[in-house]
Parts: structure tokens; sequence; C-alpha cells
């Protein structure tokens, strides 16, 4: 099981409003797909629109990371910059 | 081999810049300064309404106009899908870009294209486009961010429902997004609280200015490829987004990088470029586009004006219980502001248990923000410096303390959800503390501001390669356009890996064919990730090297060591042999398989997160409210400074935007949503009297992500200029003022002087 | 219209061009004589990008129409290095980095040599001032204030 953090707008969205969300994954991509089939919707807004942030470590891109229960993850807006 | 414990050789110098003979002699060639054969001159038609549905276009006149080689209408372009797509700081439609590009059935603000002509002089297109008649039925407008927001204002587009809240809207809204981020519980964190300071503040939408005009030359040949030449932060971006709007492969359009005559996140879009790409399909010529300064205010950047609500609480003895933000941006004509980042970073600096940002992202009828220099950041970190910054005053504390008392340290979680690792925000402070200019004594009508500033970094895509010539010389190439001077901080960073002298290395920006997809030089990005992928394609030009000398030492490669530019054994168990440079491997290379490179090709990750803190004296006229800087100091974790004068540069400069953003710079409507301050006279950008030298303190705090330590450093500097200025003032009139530019007749009208 | 033929001094050397009656200096120098060292950036004369002398007086080229030039000398910063060697002002530039974009950096060189050659020793305040047409988006102006002033003094020194 690894918990995902979701920020409060996000999570107000998909998951009724719970900002911590455990499923079942090895890695970003199951773990997107764990997510959306729990809060359908939101596996594609990550993909589409929204980082990863593993341990501090803000991921735009984020697809064969590894992550575990010690993870901390976090679902958070994608960030450019000018 | 761990780069950061070792002593450096070339970073940290100064050598002058590969490109800097071609910029002082005039020589170096930027979007504008590209003429080919039979090449046409292209003008775009716009919008002189700001809000209008297009009832028809007649272009029969200037087409029937001699010398006029090709006109092109949204008619001409096919439709774009509905997709997000990264556009520079936000995710945008494709299909809003497509019509920001060229406006199909309706036009959204003023200066919005309708039409493009091209022909054989200036002269002709812009009577040809003065010939393209466009008949439109005016709508109501709508310029205010809060007016936008309003029940009754103007609906612009039809298919906007405000997303991020549930249940989902049934009717459309100006309001296209809602953020929302929280931790802790706020109301707790204010019961807690001995003070609590509650404030609004707005800020007009301030462009990016370049001195360089956007330019373009397109040319389309027969078979369907495409040569772009362009000034922009990226050129890929452009292949990417000309490719996607006018449905051609990739692999049919080349873009060249121009030198970019300035950016600051304003050239992370493309405007001209799918048009010129058209008008020479069209006349099978080649088209040059240059857009007037007018046509650059009118309808490229500029960045989101806010109106925002600001509560934070304290305790007497300075520790910030809780904090509340509401931040409504402008978009411009279409979604996608800046409002995730300004949401995220607004109250970043600070180790907060109770925090709470709600953001809107929203639509009005004035022209698309693109990214401007930690887009987003400066806007929202402005009204929560200023807070904090009364606050300490109210509650008697030096404004530093107060500050580092609260600021974020490793570990902190930041109120958007990340814990922070290794950071320098506590060493920034200590740094201005101890300057010489916070000590100095001001006098009458004089004050002291100070403002921290916070932005993430980012990594992502880029490539290099390494060639090692026959004579040894090295030539590097890359895809990032150069701002700024990062080709000299590549050749430094490569010359430190190869150990050999940075003069022996040449770098160059090559185009799209000539190299792999590079995201745009924004962000902060370009030293951190293109510096990392021309560190790992020097170690593997440098394991080729190995290679080919323990080859000619007929050793295992294992064998082989390189130091200060040599081939060595690596112990005397190896063999006895002399070590062979750099140059002497190259010379013998077509007999030992043939040329030597390395390249890497990476999406670079664990950008490491940036802060810094400025000093403002200021002094101000208590009869006209002209507010004139005395002394600026800007500090800043920049991780390792590669060519320390280029890093002082970007501090000094961001100074120089956030000081003209807090004083000076507007965008200004009349009642029909016309923009009345289109050039540099109305419009005016700090000049050189305007300012004192802005003096700078680099922190070294490396980032354990980077070979080097490097941090992007470009974008912070322009975050603290805002409230340290707006501090100074308040500490020089008494007077908290909360609403920017600080000009002369709204201090006066804070003071009362002027009544 | 009827073209006008023009014959002028660019950077030393005599030149005709033949242009129409509202074409500017400034696009006569880019698109006629391929000088495009010297910049566009508002053609409204608030930039300094266009700055070149004119029978030796600073105007910015945007103001001044092609045909104006007509028996004067143009200098332009591509007159401004000798051959292979740069002048004072662009080395000092290149080694005090006062430049980024370098979009308004030949304005700028055009503009400081103008100075200098009025005033061997001006203050912090005098370059303010005189390059105050010349718009800098990148550098803050600090390094290029600095480059100025540091050129100024070398040059006093060479000749005391």
């Amino acid at each position: 099981m690894v918990k995902v953090a979701l920020t409060s707008g996000t999570a107000s969205q998909f998951t009724d409003g719970k900002t911590e969300v455990n499923v079942t994954a090895q890695n970003v991509r199951q773990m997107v797909a764990a997510l959306e089939g729990k809060f359908p919707g939101l596996g594609t807004e990550i993909q589409q629109s929204m980082s990863v942030a593993i341990d501090g470590v803000i991921l735009p891109d984020p697809f064969l990371e590894t992550v575990n229960e010690d993870s901390e993850i976090f679902i958070l807006p994608k960030i450019g910059g000018g | 081999m761990n780069e950061q414990a070792k002593q450096f050789k070339f970073v940290g110098t100064r050598p002058i810049r590969p490109d800097g003979v071609d910029k002082v002699t005039g020589r170096a060639m930027y979007g504008a300064d590209l003429t080919l054969p039979g090449m046409l001159e292209g003008k775009v038609v716009r919008s002189p309404h700001a809000h209008a549905r297009i009832k028809s276009i007649d272009t029969s006149k200037a087409e029937a106009l001699n010398g006029v080689k090709s006109v092109v209408t949204a008619a001409d372009m096919p439709e774009a899908e509905s997709k997000p797509v990264a556009a520079g700081e936000a995710m945008i439609n494709f299909r809003d870009l497509a019509e920001n590009v060229i406006a199909r059935h309706k036009v959204f603000y003023e200066g919005q294209t309708v039409a493009a002509v091209a022909a054989t002089s200036n002269e002709i297109a812009e009577r040809a486009a003065a010939l393209i008649e466009v008949e439109y039925e005016v709508l109501p407008h709508v310029i205010d961010v809060l007016d936008a927001m309003k029940d009754d204002a103007p609906v612009l587009h039809d298919h906007i429902f405000t997303g991020g809240v549930t249940p989902k809207p049934e009717k459309p809204s100006n309001v296209a997004n809602r953020v929302e981020f929280a931790l802790g519980d706020i109301d707790a964190g204010f019961a807690a609280a001995d003070i609590v300071i509650e404030r609004k503040f707005t800020t007009e939408p301030v462009h990016q200015a370049y001195i360089e005009p956007h330019a373009v030359v397109a040319d389309m040949g027969p078979d369907g490829k495409a040569d772009v030449w362009c000034s922009s932060q990226g050129h890929f971006m452009v292949r990417s987004f000309c490719a996607g709007l006018l449905k051609i492969e990739m692999s049919k359009i080349k873009v060249s990088a121009a030198e970019i005559g300035g950016g600051f996140g304003g050239k992370t879009t493309v405007y001209l470029e799918p048009l010129a790409i058209m008008l020479s399909r069209k006349a099978g010529r080649p088209v040059r586009m240059v857009m007037s300064r007018e046509e650059i205010f009118r309808a490229s950047g500029p960045t989101s004006g806010a109106a925002m609500t600001i509560k934070i609480g304290a305790t007497k003895d300075g520790r910030i219980t809780a904090g509340d933000a509401t931040l409504c941006l402008q978009a411009g004509a279409f979604p996608g502001s800046p409002v995730g980042p300004a949401a995220m970073t607004a109250f970043a600096p600070y180790d907060l248990e109770n925090v709470r940002v709600v953001g809107f992202d929203v639509v009005s009828n004035r022209p698309k923000v693109v990214a401007y220099r930690a887009p987003g950041a400066p806007i929202s970190e402005y009204a929560v410096e200023s807070v904090v910054d009364e606050l300490a005053s109210e509650l008697g504390l030096d404004p530093i303390e107060f500050r580092a008392k609260n600021g974020a340290k490793e570990g902190t979680q930041a109120a958007y959800g990340v814990k922070f690792g290794t950071i320098g925000m506590q060493e920034t402070l200590e740094a201005a503390k101890a300057t010489e200019h916070y000590k100095i004594p001001l006098g009458p009508n004089q004050g002291r501001g100070v403002a921290t500033g916070f932005w993430f970094n980012i990594g992502g895509e880029s490539c290099a390669g390494i060639r090692i010539n026959e004579d040894g010389s090295v030539s590097l190439t890359e895809g990032s356009p150069d701002i700024g001077g990062s080709r000299a901080s590549m050749a430094i960073m490569a010359a430190e890996v190869l150990g050999i002298d940075v003069a022996k290395i040449k770098p160059s920006v090559v185009d799209t064919d000539a190299t792999g997809y590079h995201f745009v030089t924004g962000g902060s990005r370009v030293t951190f990730a293109t510096g990392m992928a021309v560190v790992d394609a020097s170690k593997a030009a440098i394991d080729e090297l190995r290679a080919r000398a323990a080859k000619i030492w007929d050793v295992d490669v294992d064998g082989v060591v390189w130091e200060d530019g040599h081939a060595k054994p690596a112990s005397t168990n190896v063999g006895d042999f002399e070590p062979m440079s750099l140059a002497e491997i190259a010379a013998i290379a077509n007999k030992t398989g043939g040329p030597i490179s390395g390249h890497a090709d990476i999406n670079a990750k664990g950008a490491g997160p940036g802060f810094g803190t400025h000093i403002c004296d200021v002094e101000v006229d208590p009869d006209t409210g002209f507010v004139t800087v005395l002394r600026y100091t800007a500090v800043q974790d920049v991780g390792r400074a590669i060519h320390p004068s280029y890093v002082e540069g970007q501090l000094q400069g961001g100074a120089a935007q956030g000081i003209g953003w807090a004083l000076n710079e507007a965008y200004m409507y009349d009642e029909d949503g016309k923009l009345e301050n289109a050039g540099f006279l109305d419009y005016r950008v700090p000049v050189a009297s305007d300012l004192p030298m802005i003096d700078t303190i680099l922190v070294e705090i490396p980032n354990p992500t980077h070979p080097f330590g490097v941090r992007g450093v470009g974008e912070v500097p322009i975050i603290p200029p805002l409230a340290a200025v707006n501090n100074a003032v308040a500490a020089a009139t008494g007077v908290r003022f909360t609403a920017l530019p600080l000009s002369p007749p709204a201090i006066l009208a804070g003071t009362g002087a002027g009544d | 219209m009827a073209k006008q033929h023009i014959t002028t001094t660019i950077n030393g050397e005599e030149a005709e061009y033949l242009c129409e009656a509202q074409e500017t200096l400034l696009d006569v120098l880019r698109d006629q004589v391929g000088l495009t060292g010297t910049k566009e950036g508002c053609s409204s004369g608030d930039c300094g990008a266009c700055s070149v002398m004119l029978d030796g007086r600073l105007v910015c080229s945007c103001l001044v129409l092609g045909v104006e030039a007509e028996g004067k000398t143009v200098e332009t910063i591509e007159g401004m290095a000798d051959g292979e060697e740069l002048h004072p002002l662009q080395q000092k530039f290149l080694e005090e980095a006062a430049l980024q974009c370098g979009f308004c950096t030949p304005g700028v060189l055009v503009a400081a040599k103008a100075l200098l050659d009025v005033n061997d020793d001006p203050t912090e305040t005098e370059v303010r001032y005189w390059l105050a047409g010349n718009l800098c988006r990148c550098t803050g102006y600090d390094k290029i204030i600095r480059a100025v002033m540091d050129t100024a003094a070398d040059l006093r020194g060479a000749s005391a």
C-alpha cells in the first residue's frame, strides 16, 4: 500500500474530500492506474495536468518511478516557469 | 565521483562568454536580422474591439493589390482539437492556443489576430492589411478580474464551466478554475493568534517587455518542408506548437534558434510562427514577420493582474499560527493564469502548520497571459510578504528575525504539500542581516523594506553532445536558447569535467534537426538541466577516451582513469604508461575506432528550490509622492554559481524588473476595453537613471542532485522586490499601501498629501 | 513614388542607397545597407536600441529619415571595433558581463562611446542620465554603468 496525498482542491473534486488515499502500487504508473480505478477521472487528471512529488522531488513526467509504503507522495499541479 | 567535493578549476570563474564578441560588434543574428532571397514581409490584421463576433472577413481587395502574395485567415487553418498542453507556465488548451494565434468566430481582446498578409514590401503588406474588411458584431466586454467574476458579467466562452468545484456548475462562467491548498486547521490557528492582520491587495498586469520584438522568418517549399528561424525561448516548443496547429509532421519542420533578445517567459509560446509558415506555404516564398512594439503590448504577454485577500495570525512572541489567502488572477482571454503556482508559493517561505490558499483562474477581455519570470509567485508573495512585514512591525520585531523564526528549513512541509530538502532560506536571511546595507542609518522620508521570495525551479528534457575534434578542441551542442549567457556556463561545466581549458570548447545552440527535444528555456532550468546533460555527455566522452587509451596501451578499460584532461593508468599494476592528453587521443582517433563523442538525452529531475531575501531603501518625496530607490541588495541561495557574473546579472535584472512592477508598470484600459499605454513612453520600464547599483550576495547551498550543486537562479530575484519596495515605502510614509504600482498619485492619495 | 538616391558616409566609407521618402535611417541601414547590428525595439525613439551617430550626434535612427543622411556621416556599431581590435568599451562590456541577451548592447555601446567622447570622467549619475534613453530589460543596468565608468577610468589612465 502506498499513501498518496492530494491537495484539498483535488480532493474535493475526486475523492470526496479525502486528502490522503491508499492504493496498491509499486510504481507511479500502477499508482495512477489504481487511483483512476478507485476515483474515476483522477488518474486522467494526473496524467494530463499534474505533477507527482516523491520524497520532496517534483516530477513533471512521472511514470516508472518506484514507490513504496515509506514514500511521501503528493499530487500537485504542473509547474513551468518563465 | 562526487563533483561537489572537489576544488574547481573553471566552475566559479568568469571567462568571456563565447557569444560575446558577436554581441558587442553587432554581428549576432536575432529574429529580425535574417534576410532570404525572395523574402516577403508579413503583417497582421488585429481586432479593434475588446469583444466581438466576427461576422465576415473579405480579403478580396487585399489579394487584388499588386505585390500581395498570400493572405491567411482562420479558414486556412486546421480546426484544433481541445486538449491540454504545457505552455511555459500553466497548462493551456490547444484549441485556445489556436484561437490566440488567429481568431475563428470571436475576438476576445483588442489586438487579437484576425488575418495575416504577405507582400513584397512592408509598405504593401501594411496597405493590404488595411484593405482586409472584417465585419464585427461588438459584444459587451469585461476587463477587471473582480468584475469578470460577477454573476452578471459578460461571459467570454460558453464552454467554460468552473473547474475544481463540485458539483459541476450548470452555467458557463469566466471563472475557469478553482484551486485550493490547505494544511492543518486555520480556524484553530487563528484562534491561537494574539494578532491577526487581514488586507486586500491588487496588482496590475505587467509586460515582460523584452527589448527584441517577436520575429520569425519561415520558408516552406512545395515539398511541404518548412524551415523556421525565430527568436523564442524554445525552438522545440515552436516546432511542437506549429506542427500541432498546422497538422504537419514534426520532422518536416526545422526550427533554428536565432539569438534571443530577452524573453522572461514571454517567448514560451507562439504568435507569429504558424502564420508565417502558412503565408509562406501559400505564397511559395519565404516570409518574415516582426511585431511592432505596439503589437507586443496589445497582443503578447503580459502576466496577470490580481485581486487578493491575505489574512495572517501570529502570537506575541512572533510565531505565525495561521495563514489564509484568496487569490483571483486574470488569465486574459483564455484560461491559464499562473494561479496554481501563485497559490503554491504564497506561503512557501514559511514553516506553517495551518494554511489555506484558494485561487481562481479568471478570463476577461485582455490578451492571454503568458509566463513571466516565476509566474504567479511575485503576485502572491508580494501580498503575503507585505502582511508578514506589517505583523513584524506591529509586534515590534525585526523583520528579518521574524522571518527567520518562521522560515522554512530542511524538512519543512510547504503549504503545497512537499517537504523541502536542502534549502537556503535561513542562510539568505542571515546574510541579509549581516550586510552593511542593513545597518546604514536612514534620513527623513526614507524607509527600509525587506522581503523574501521562493520559487520551485524545474528540470525537464535536455540533450547535449560533446564532439572531440581531431585537434583536441571540443564542439558542444545543445538546444536551449541562450538568453543570459548559458553557453558560457555549458562550456565551463564541460571544461571542468573534461579537464581541458574552457577556451577549447565551443558551445552551440543547434536546430531542431540536430539535437533532441528540449523543454523551453524557462523555469530557471537551463544551467541545471541542460548543464546536467552537458556533464553526462562529457562523462560519456571521457568513457570513450578512456576506452581508446586502453586500446592504445592494450590494457583493460578499468585500468584507465581520467584526470586533468589526461588518460592515466589507474595504478602502477596496470603498467608504466605516459599519460595521454585528450588532444593526443583525439589525434589518432581514426586508428582506434573513429570519431570520439559523448551524448546525453535526459529528463532532469531534482531541481533545487530557490530562496532570496532583498533589502530596499527608498526615499518618498512628500510633496510629489515620487519614490526614489536609494539602495538595493539582493541575496539569494544560488546553489553553485557556475559563472558568477551572469548569476549576479540574473539577480540584478530580476530586481530591476520587480522594482518596475512595484513602482511604474501597469496596463491601462479605456472604457471600450482598449489599451491606452501600448508603448515604452507610457508603459515605463525602469531606465538607468531610475535605479541605484544593485548589490548582490550569492549564498551557495549546493543542490545535492546536481553534479556541481546548481540551483536555478533566474526567477527568484523578481519575487522579493514588490514587497521589499512596498515595505520600504510603508516605513518611509507610515502608510501600508495595498495596490501596485506605487505611482506618485497613488502615494499622495495614500498619505493624504495630495488633498 | 520615385526612390531618392542618397550618398553618405557610413563607418568611414562612402555609401549610396536608394530609399523611399518615408523610410527611416534604421530601415535603410538594416534592409538596404545590410547593417543589422543596429536594432529595432520600438520605432518610436523610446528604447535606444537603434542608436547611431549622425554627423557626430547621437540619434535614434528610427526617428531619422534615410534621406536625411545625404552628405552626412553615419557611425554604427559595426564601425566601433578596428578590425579585430575591439573598442575599449566593447572589451570592458565582455570582461564585466555587462550584457545578457545582448539586444540593447549595440545601442548602449554607441551611446556610451558618445558620452566618453565628450566627457572622459563621468559620474555615476551622469552615466545613468546619459544612458536613460537606452532601455535594458536584462541587467538592471548595474554592470553596464560600471563597465562604462571603468572604461573611462582606463582611458584616462592610458592618456595620463
